[in-house]
């Protein structure tokens, strides 16, 4: 029935052939057991109503410094490729933390920064606890988030990719002296949460 | 991330899958004179590149949501289809392996039993993909990983197995069949090897050696298929030097090469734009661009077009040209992803590339002619007339059910 080509034969030396198998079973036995005892923070929870899936988290951080002019608007955008939901990601939380100083030398007052977070594509609900808007004139950190439901309570609620999140930054020049401040540096660090269940 | 870049590089494997599969279709069951069973290898190599050509298609679609204007549901359809469909190349794969370049049985009828398993095989793990994760999350996925570590590794092993068994034979023709196992393992598992630092050597991972998909089992597969590279490299560098075949030393360096630089930019970059171009195109390009590029290697070098034919040599060197216009496109689309080029300078590297390339096929084609006899395979006389027309049938039965799957698993990967 088999092709006596492939079967073993005392014409032919097999040990190469079955070392190559030895080898592969043993590699991936190594890699098995190594991969076991490294990966402690996946264990499942006994309580988990989704039986024997677990779940596991990525964090994409992106941050840049705006260079804005005063009245000037810009922009930090992070995409998310398609290929993220195609190895089962999805979005659970999106934070950005957009801090400033005053460098205008001499200058008492702080400009006014207002900023606002939004996401597009992705589909999913809307997110469960947000705050999209903020503004600052004080120089102290502005902090927006978007939070959908963990993956254990619903696996529909989360946007998954492509989408991108844009955080639009707008600078308003607040200056105790005349022509002293025409711009400012704002820093923006966005961080996007991304978690799948495994089997 | 360049999300035109990756949709024009798409728009040229889909050309680059049509015109191979078109081609190598219509080449099988027009080569009257040539035996039936590269005649069933070409037409298998073909249907493989159609159903790829629909994969690229579902890419493209998918990776313009917005623009086209179509709902989440129907996106997650077409992401399940595009999954299942890869299962369905993955089979193919397999069901290739046990007709090229050894046929894996003696009787007609036991292949085609073998190849019922197949089919019947994909419709189990589909079931048990359903049954064994009640979550809608990962049930296709559950599918793909299945697949991918039996028909993977035990087409892998069939390959290896042909391979070291005659790569040092004396018999010309048995030596031959060991060098095209080699070339078909690159030319569809090649992209399997790009992660073996991380399987040899799991600590420089931060995942281990074993993250795909949350699972350890598809690692199976990986391992067969990296320690295969490691294999070939080491066999084509040792033996006797008139047995020596460049190709596939080259091959091997190549991919280890890869291998190798993959490991370092995960590594040492962070997340970023490069890191996620580098993730697109060398897996998109090792698996659009390399495998036409060695299946045609391939089929030129072991008479599976029949090139004594006048009629049938003229058609190849037309589909030659062609193949090698749009793979420079590719390629070149690729290098302007990383480093923008403006576009004429790229039109001139590819007028350049494509002289050159011209200059290559028509040499190639000369020597190919000269010692045509010498470059077999065992000849087989398994199949029957009938058969170009049933292995055609099977795959468009395969892309239905594939289809159907995909149905039944909708909104699984959503």
């Amino acid at each position: 029935m088999f092709n006596p080509l492939l079967l073993p034969s005392a014409d032919r030396d097999d040990r190469p052939f079955l070392a190559y198998v030895v080898v592969c079973i043993v590699l991936f036995g190594l890699n098995s057991f190594y991969d076991a005892s490294i990966n402690t923070s996946f264990d499942p929870n006994p309580d988990d109503a989704q039986g024997g899936l677990m779940g596991e988290n990525i964090t994409l951080t992106d941050t840049q410094t705006l260079v804005l002019q005063n009245g000037e608007s810009d922009e930090v955008e992070l995409s998310l490729a398609a290929n993220y939901s195609d190895d089962g990601w999805s979005l659970t939380r999106i934070d950005a933390v957009i801090s400033y100083g005053e460098t205008a030398a001499a200058d008492a007052a702080c400009d006014t920064v207002s900023v606002d977070l939004e996401m597009t594509g992705g589909g999913g609900e809307a997110a469960q606890d947000a705050t999209t808007s903020g503004q600052a004139n004080d120089c102290s950190d502005i902090v927006l988030h978007m939070a959908w439901p963990s993956l254990e309570a619903s696996t529909t609620a989360q946007p998954s990719a492509p989408l991108t999140v844009v955080v639009e930054v707008e600078l308003d020049v607040q200056s105790t002296i005349p022509f002293n401040d025409q711009d400012e540096d704002v820093q923006v660090e966005l961080v996007l949460t991304l978690a799948r269940m495994a089997s | 991330m360049a999300i035109d870049a990756a949709t024009e590089l798409n728009i040229l494997s889909l050309g680059l899958s049509f015109l191979m599969g078109s081609a190598l279709v219509w080449l099988g069951m027009k080569q009257t004179k040539s035996n039936l069973h590269s005649r069933m290898t070409l037409v298998q190599l073909g249907m493989l590149f159609l159903v790829n050509a629909l994969v690229f298609i579902l890419y493209i679609v998918q990776s313009n949501q917005e623009s086209l204007g179509y709902s989440d549901s129907l996106r997650a359809l077409f992401v399940n289809i595009a999954i299942t469909l890869n299962v369905l190349t993955v089979a193919q794969i397999f069901v290739l392996t046990m007709m090229y370049p050894l046929v894996l049985t003696t009787t007609r009828t036991s292949l085609y039993g073998w190849f019922g398993a197949v089919a019947a095989g994909l419709l189990i793990m589909f079931i048990l993909a359903y049954d064994a994760d009640s979550e809608e999350f990962s049930k296709i996925g559950n599918y793909w990983v299945y697949a991918i570590v039996v028909y993977w590794s035990l087409g892998c092993v069939l390959l290896v197995r042909t391979y070291l068994n005659y790569r040092s034979d004396e018999d010309n023709t048995l030596r031959n069949a060991s060098i095209a196992a080699g070339l078909i393992f690159f030319a569809f598992m090649g992209a399997g090897t790009l992660r073996w630092p991380f399987l040899f050597f799991p600590i420089s991972s931060p995942y281990g050696g074993v993250n795909f998909w949350g699972t350890q089992w598809p690692t199976l597969s990986y391992t067969f298929i990296s320690v295969a590279m490691m294999v070939i490299l080491w066999k084509e560098i040792t033996i006797k030097r008139e047995y020596r075949d460049k190709t596939l030393q080259i091959l091997a360096i190549v991919y280890l090469m890869i291998g190798f630089l993959n490991m370092v930019v995960q590594l040492v970059l962070e997340e970023g734009e490069f890191q996620e171009l580098w993730d697109y195109f060398v897996n998109q390009g090792s698996y659009g661009l390399l495998r036409p590029l060695i299946v045609i290697l391939l089929a030129l070098r072991f008479n599976l077009f029949e090139l004594l034919d006048d009629h049938i040599r003229g058609r190849v060197r037309i589909l030659a040209l062609l193949i090698i216009t749009v793979w420079a496109s590719g390629f070149f689309e690729i290098v302007q992803a990383f480093v923008p080029l403006p576009q004429l300078l790229s039109a001139a590297l590819i007028g350049v590339a494509l002289a050159f390339a011209i200059g290559w096929e028509d040499r190639v084609f000369e020597g190919l002619m000269e010692d045509s006899a010498s470059r077999r395979v065992p000849k087989v006389e398994v199949f029957e007339d009938g058969d170009l027309y049933k292995l055609v049938m099977m795959t468009v039965a395969g892309v239905l059910f594939s289809v159907c799957l995909a149905f039944v698993g909708a909104g699984g990967v959503a």
